[in-house]
């Protein structure tokens, strides 16, 4: 039993899924679970825009997987295809908001910035947890309002980490095609960002106004 | 002055240019303060992106809460209980008393007679374990013996060769000499059978002849 476990330890991703694939191996597939339910929760979650969808569509990632454990090829990388899956529950996800019409997610946004203009406005000293917050909160909003495309290359190199050549190896797309989604996603979240949250420097021309970007939004 | 391509700035940025290129646009930013406004701004939203925390997992509340839960549960069920008994107890509390003793004790005899059964389970499970670890001891003590007495044949086999032989020979004397005194023993029991014999006989001669005479 413990040589087993010890076995299970030193398992490369690859041959656990290998051994979930082949044989239905619960433990194993178990120890992924373990492995990547962190970054996978704070992928959904920041593609998302909400933690607690976030949590429920990490579930939903491995159960995908899981389900498709016979399809996964055994010569790629485990994690590119579990990052592939993953970015597709997400995508599902949000067509399915759309058309349903809904959009909780800013709206609930809204809702806690309101609450948090609301205190700063008063005459009470300004709590930095609070400030905090808000910032966060118009970070949450301006990835949210850039098209899925740019905000999928971002997450994955800001909040994941993964380097520009995963993620055209993730996405299926060449290398220059992640370096130019990523230049625009810059280029569109610095202009929501900067009048925002001040320390405004960049160039601007009438075209580029982020007060008219974000009314058009 | 040209400009370089505004995706080149991307693996600048993330730090993942090569050494070539991240001299080239490095030299470049120091006199293009256009692409500087702007690599700069790049690098400012990157900063903002940490602002945005993510709570943290729900994982260890799901494990906790279901128990709190069935606590909760347990502690509301229990206190309706008490209460309900304290309103609803009978007037002769003496009775009552004997009747819970009674329910009591029964369910404790049950109790401890389990426990003792369960016990006695475990104790012949206990047993037999170690009959089966004697057992396996005791094979492997014949399997040290055996193999003590094979190499101690071996070894001595050369030597005790001629003991062995010395001994065979003695052997075979006393076996021989054995024989010899069996045959003089089974002659000496042959001719007193023999004798015991023709003595019957003789007898039986003189009875016949003088059976008339000497009745």
């Amino acid at each position: 039993m413990f040589s087993g476990l010890s076995l299970l330890f030193s398992m490369t991703d690859e041959q656990a899924m290998w051994q979930v694939q082949m044989q239905d191996d619960h433990r194993a597939f178990a120890q992924l679970v373990e492995r990547w339910s962190g970054p996978i929760r704070d992928l959904c979650c920041r593609m998302i825009g909400d933690a607690h969808r976030g949590e429920d569509l990490k579930q939903e990632t491995f159960a995908r997987i899981f389900e498709k454990r016979k399809s996964y090829r055994q010569s790629g990388r485990f994690s590119t295809w579990l990052w592939r899956v993953a970015l597709n529950v997400c995508y599902d996800e949000l067509r399915r908001i759309r058309r349903r019409g809904e959009v909780p997610l800013d709206a609930e946004g809204d809702e806690g910035a309101a609450g948090a203009e609301a205190t700063m406005g008063q005459d009470a000293p300004p709590d930095l947890h609070l400030v905090a917050q808000e910032e966060g909160e118009l970070v949450r909003r301006a990835l949210l309002q850039l098209p899925e495309i740019y905000r999928t290359v971002l997450v994955l190199r800001h909040y994941e980490s993964l380097k520009l050549a995963k993620i055209a190896e993730v996405l299926e797309i060449p290398e220059g095609t992640v370096n130019s989604r990523m230049a625009e996603g810059l280029a569109r979240l610095t202009r929501i960002l900067e009048p925002q949250l001040g320390e405004s420097k960049g160039r601007r021309t009438p075209e580029q106004d982020p007060a008219k970007e974000i009314l058009v939004l | 002055m040209k400009c370089p391509n505004r995706d080149e700035w991307v693996p600048y940025v993330f730090g993942e240019a090569t050494t070539e290129a991240r001299q080239r646009l490095g030299a470049h930013l120091q006199s293009c303060p256009q692409c500087e406004a702007e690599v700069a701004g790049w690098q400012r939203s990157l900063q903002k992106l940490d602002r945005w925390k993510l709570p943290e997992p729900e994982a260890r509340m799901e494990t906790a809460r279901p128990v709190l839960r069935w606590a909760l549960a347990a502690l509301v069920v229990l206190s309706a209980g008490f209460g309900l008994g304290r309103v609803f107890a009978p007037a002769d509390s003496q009775s009552f008393r004997a009747r819970v003793e009674a329910s009591v004790k029964a369910s404790l005899v049950g109790e401890l007679q389990s426990a003792l059964e369960r016990l006695q389970v475990q104790s012949s499970n206990a047993i037999a374990s170690a009959e089966l670890r004697l057992a396996k001891a005791s094979e492997a003590e014949m399997g040290r013996l055996a193999r003590g007495l094979i190499e101690a044949m071996n070894n001595g086999r050369q030597e005790d060769r001629q003991s062995t032989q010395a001994l065979l020979e003695t052997f075979g004397r006393q076996f021989d000499s054995q024989l010899i005194s069996m045959r003089t023993d089974l002659e000496t029991v042959a001719s007193l059978a023999e004798d015991e014999i023709r003595q019957a006989q003789t007898k039986l001669f003189q009875i016949a002849a003088g059976g008339s005479a000497n009745p």
